[in-house]
């Protein structure tokens, strides 16, 4: 073509060109990168909104956001969204119009008056800065990272997991991620997550880390129980990692309106993650239209924190390329901590004939562990490595067999079992689509293989549905996060040295995956040897739940005597009872319908009666997002209100330890699929919670001297206190017809649980939904 | 009433005030010379060039003068050229220079959004070699680009 274009005229076309093929421009050469990069005027700090101004509500609900980022097209395309991300992380902050005010409203005005003082705030400290001579003059989003990182890392967490926060460039961020956490109070586990940011993951000192940082709490406790060594055994090792649970189920992606803002948020919710010490649990089913790619961002930026993924190992809901899921189950370093957890295509799966009787051998595990038979559960345990084992094997030998040979797999048909070709069995035994190639089938049959072979053991903790699957996840998102805390309640006042107890980095990682299901440390599992350890925490059926533990030592806790009471066994005073943090797993007659809801119930409701000692070791840790918190079960016509644990909506209780158990069961799932979960069948529900408690085996040992010694009372900014408060708004807002309906709960509850307020907006400009129902966090 | 335009290479052309004056550096001229019959020498545009940007301006000299608020959309859509425009459109960037000369905003306009539809969709490599531009990046350089830039390609 012709003669090159001035700067003027090309700054001109790149105002035409849409976000997607800014990263074409800025790759053509230096004076297109620099133009794209000084004059698109999409990328405009300045046009930020204070989320006071966006008029969804009191100024103090939003004080902990600085700015809000709002995209006004909402159905940009896929690459479009993930351009603005990475204009994000590049430092800029990409954006189209501020679904706000109209402009030359009142409220603009007022928006663009806070924006002005913000601005002289900024200069003001700028200026300050530059006369301290501390540091550079940086431009406006530099100093808006700065206020942010400023703030306590647990609001700072927050702003990264919910809003904008502008880092300036990745490294730039992750400089002043690492300078925040240096000076951080925990300094000892602050340096080492600050390793791991520069060095990558190592699993090693992360479990030294964060070890480490329980010393204190159990330094401190002075816990009695008679079951010294099991306990000891499986409680001392845990880390403490709350888990930040994300579902895409809620978010709807592309297809939906929600989409816009969460590809948006995806390595935000990573590092939000990696940063604040939480764990992430992703579940990846529903998925619909997430790029790979990012939520392989969103992985990769949790920077080896604690992970756990759910799958529909069928890929019905989950849009991934095979590759990716592959890569992440096996190949990427930083997550060396996947577990798939619950599909009932997992299940399907495990009982096709290549599996050998993988799916028998787990159902009966499963019996096993829900009657705590230990030995037997051992025994099976024993022929389930075996298998696994053979079929690793089987698998190398297969694709080493067909690498050699150069051709395609199938040219004769075998025998379905055919010990010899697991994976050509597994491809055959599938239902695939006709036009599927045999390459595809035999890659979806490896990756599916390798998939239940490196964990196959999480197939223990699943359920048969769906339903209770879902509150395995969610359970088991809970105790990796607090059972640790509860644990220490189990060791006797006169056990061995606390700090003795702290193993070396190798035998730590060595004992979590021995006690997954005994409280042997013989037990070590094949997984554990391969590097992967299903469960960070306690288990569901770890030894913190010793075969001793029965219901002689379970004692029925004074808080649900009342008419609020989930079912649930609470913990006695740690300081004077022996109690056990999974009773009501091992509650034999009540559990049999629903034993592991019931288990994922009693771990929230024991939480209510931790010691006082260990609520600084729950607050140093991150205070919010209570997307840690709150579980909706998707496909539910309810806010996950269950039979039997339905209370009043508004309680009388006054205490953050009784409403814990309670509030928690009515966002938890319902412990009977069968059971109507409509708001008229609250009252029933109320009748079945006094039933199913009155029918819990337990015996009454606690004294009341003991009661008094446990009241503890949830932090109120703690995630649990916070997903309570939440828990019995949504309840309130059910109640009311006019603002419930199950799309809209859906929306909301995902805008609350995710902190997402632009969602809110988005719902704003729907139409039809209740502001009541919008400000759910206003009560928060 | 004609005004006499002249090319860089000296080539005269007598067009109706009211067409020149579509550009907006002519009738800034045209004004501070008042009524006189000088030609008007346009240097930086060659003979070629304006008899084509003489054409546009006779087609669209009723359109009615664009009014600034509606240029100053930060979202520009570049798919609503006028069919005549894009026909017009196919010659090479020295028009639009003209155009961004002469100070005829509409022109530039369409050349602009002419250009960015054949950005659009490229690779950088492809735009490279669509408009002849040489890559000035070490590689060192360019690969740290693809790197950053790498998460947000389509899968």
């Amino acid at each position: 073509m012709g003669p090159q274009l001035p700067y003027e005229v090309l700054a001109l076309i790149f105002h035409y060109l849409p976000a997607s093929d800014m990263f074409s421009i800025l790759a053509v050469n230096r004076l297109w990168r620099q133009i794209s990069l000084m004059e698109t005027k999409q990328i405009d700090l300045s046009e930020c909104f204070p989320m006071d101004c966006l008029g969804l509500g009191d100024d103090d609900v939003y004080s902990d956001f600085d700015f809000v980022l709002v995209i006004k097209d909402r159905y940009m395309r896929d690459r479009d969204l993930r351009v603005v991300t990475a204009g994000i992380l590049a430092g800029k902050m990409a954006f189209t119009e501020a679904v706000g005010p109209a402009i030359g409203s009142e409220a603009y005005l007022e928006a663009q008056k806070a924006i002005a003082q913000r601005r002289a705030q900024q200069q003001q400290q700028q200026v300050g800065e530059t006369t301290m001579a501390n540091t550079l003059t940086k431009p406006t989003s530099t100093k808006v990272l700065r206020a942010t990182i400023n703030e306590e890392l647990r609001g700072f967490s927050r702003s990264v997991a919910t809003y904008v926060l502008i880092p300036q460039t990745r490294n730039t961020l992750r400089k002043k991620i690492l300078e925040r956490l240096e000076y951080n109070l925990e300094q000892k586990e602050i340096q080492e997550y600050s390793w791991m940011v520069e060095n990558g993951i190592d699993p090693f000192a992360f479990q030294s880390s964060t070890t480490a940082s329980l010393t204190h709490w159990r330094t401190t406790s002075s816990c009695s129980s008679s079951h010294a060594s099991t306990s000891t055994a499986s409680a001392k090792q845990y880390p403490l990692v709350p888990m930040t649970h994300y579902r895409f189920q809620d978010c709807c992606f592309a297809k939906d309106w929600g989409s816009a803002m969460d590809i948006n948020k995806l390595p935000m919710i990573g590092l939000a993650a990696a940063i604040s010490g939480q764990g992430l649990v992703v579940d990846l089913e529903g998925s619909y239209g997430a790029p790979s790619k990012s939520i392989k961002q969103m992985m990769a930026f949790c920077f080896g924190a604690h992970c756990v993924i759910s799958l529909d190992l069928n890929f019905r809901h989950t849009h991934m390329e095979l590759e990716h899921v592959a890569e992440l189950l096996s190949e990427n370093p930083l997550l060396y901590n996947i577990d798939i957890v619950d599909s009932p295509a997992y299940h399907d799966l495990i009982r096709l004939p290549a599996l050998r009787g993988l799916g028998e051998m787990m159902e009966r595990m499963q019996k096993l562990c829900l009657d705590l038979d230990e030995q037997e559960l051992e025994a099976t345990l024993q022929q389930a490595r075996v298998l696994l084992k053979a079929l690793d094997r089987d698998i190398d030998l297969e694709e080493a067999e067909r690498a050699n040979k150069k051709t395609p797999p199938i040219s004769e048909r075998r025998p379905l079992d055919d010990p010899r070709w697991p994976v050509e069995s597994l491809s055959q035994q599938l239902k695939f689509a006709e036009d599927t190639s045999i390459v595809a089938k035999i890659r979806t049959a490896k990756v599916l293989l390798k998939g239940v072979v490196y964990h196959g053991v999480s197939g223990l903790i699943n359920t048969r549905d769906r339903q209770s699957g879902q509150t395995l996840l969610h359970t088991l998102a809970w105790r990796r996060s607090y059972s640790v805390l509860a644990a220490p309640a189990t060791q006797p006042a006169n056990s061995t040295t606390p700090t003795a107890d702290l193993a070396t980095p190798t035998a730590t990682l060595e004992q979590q995956s021995s006690s997954l299901f005994s409280s042997s440390p013989s037990s070590s599992s094949l997984f554990a040897s391969k590097g992967y350890f299903w469960n960070q925490g306690p288990g569901l059926f770890s030894s913190s739940a010793p075969s001793s533990s029965t219901l002689s030592e379970m004692t029925p806790s004074p808080l649900m005597s009342g008419s609020e009471s989930s079912g649930g066994a609470a913990l006695t005073d740690s300081t004077t009872e022996s109690v056990s943090f999974e009773l009501s797993m091992s509650a034999p007659a009540s559990a049999q319908s629903t034993p592991l809801l019931a288990s994922g119930l009693s771990s929230l409701i024991n939480i209510s009666a931790l010691p006082a000692a260990f609520s600084s070791a729950l607050s140093f840790r991150r205070r919010s997002l209570p997307v840690s918190t709150l579980w909706i079960p998707e496909d539910s016509e309810d806010i996950g209100v269950g039979e039997g644990t339905q209370p009043e909506p508004d309680s009388d209780c006054d205490e953050g330890k009784d409403d814990s158990g309670v509030e928690m069961s009515r966002v938890s799932r319902s412990s009977s699929p069968d059971n109507g979960s409509d708001q008229e069948n609250d009252s029933d529900n109320e009748t079945a919670t006094s039933s199913n408690t009155s029918s819990t085996p337990v015996v009454i040992a606690a004294s009341v001297e003991a009661q008094a010694k446990r009241e503890w009372v949830i932090p109120e900014q703690h995630p649990v206190a916070i997903s309570l408060r939440m828990a019995r708004k949504l309840l309130q807002l059910k109640a009311n017809p006019n603002v419930y309906n199950k799309d809209g709960r859906s929306a909301v509850v995902c805008a609350s649980y995710m902190g997402f307020l632009p969602m809110e907006s988005l719902l704003i400009e729907q139409g039809g939904y209740s502001k009541e129902l919008i400000r759910i966090r206003e009560t928060m | 009433m004609t005004v006499i335009l002249v090319s860089s290479d000296n080539q005269d052309f007598k067009v109706d005030k009211e067409v020149a004056e579509r550009s907006i550096l002519i009738k800034n001229m045209l004004e501070d010379v008042g009524e006189s019959d000088s030609p008007i020498p346009l240097p930086n545009v060659t003979a070629a060039v304006l008899t084509k940007v003489i054409e546009y301006c006779e087609h669209h000299r009723n359109d009615p003068v664009q009014v600034p608020e509606e240029t100053d959309d930060p979202r520009k859509r570049s798919n609503d050229i006028e069919e005549w425009d894009m026909k017009f459109m196919q010659v090479d960037h020295e028009i639009i220079l003209a155009a961004n000369y002469l100070d005829i905003k509409p022109l530039l306009d369409v050349g602009c959004k002419t250009v960015a539809n054949i950005i659009k969709g490229k690779t950088p490599e492809e735009i490279r070699k669509a408009f002849n531009i040489v890559n000035d990046f070490t590689p060192e350089e360019e690969a740290q680009i693809k790197k950053e830039n790498e998460w947000a390609e389509d899968r």
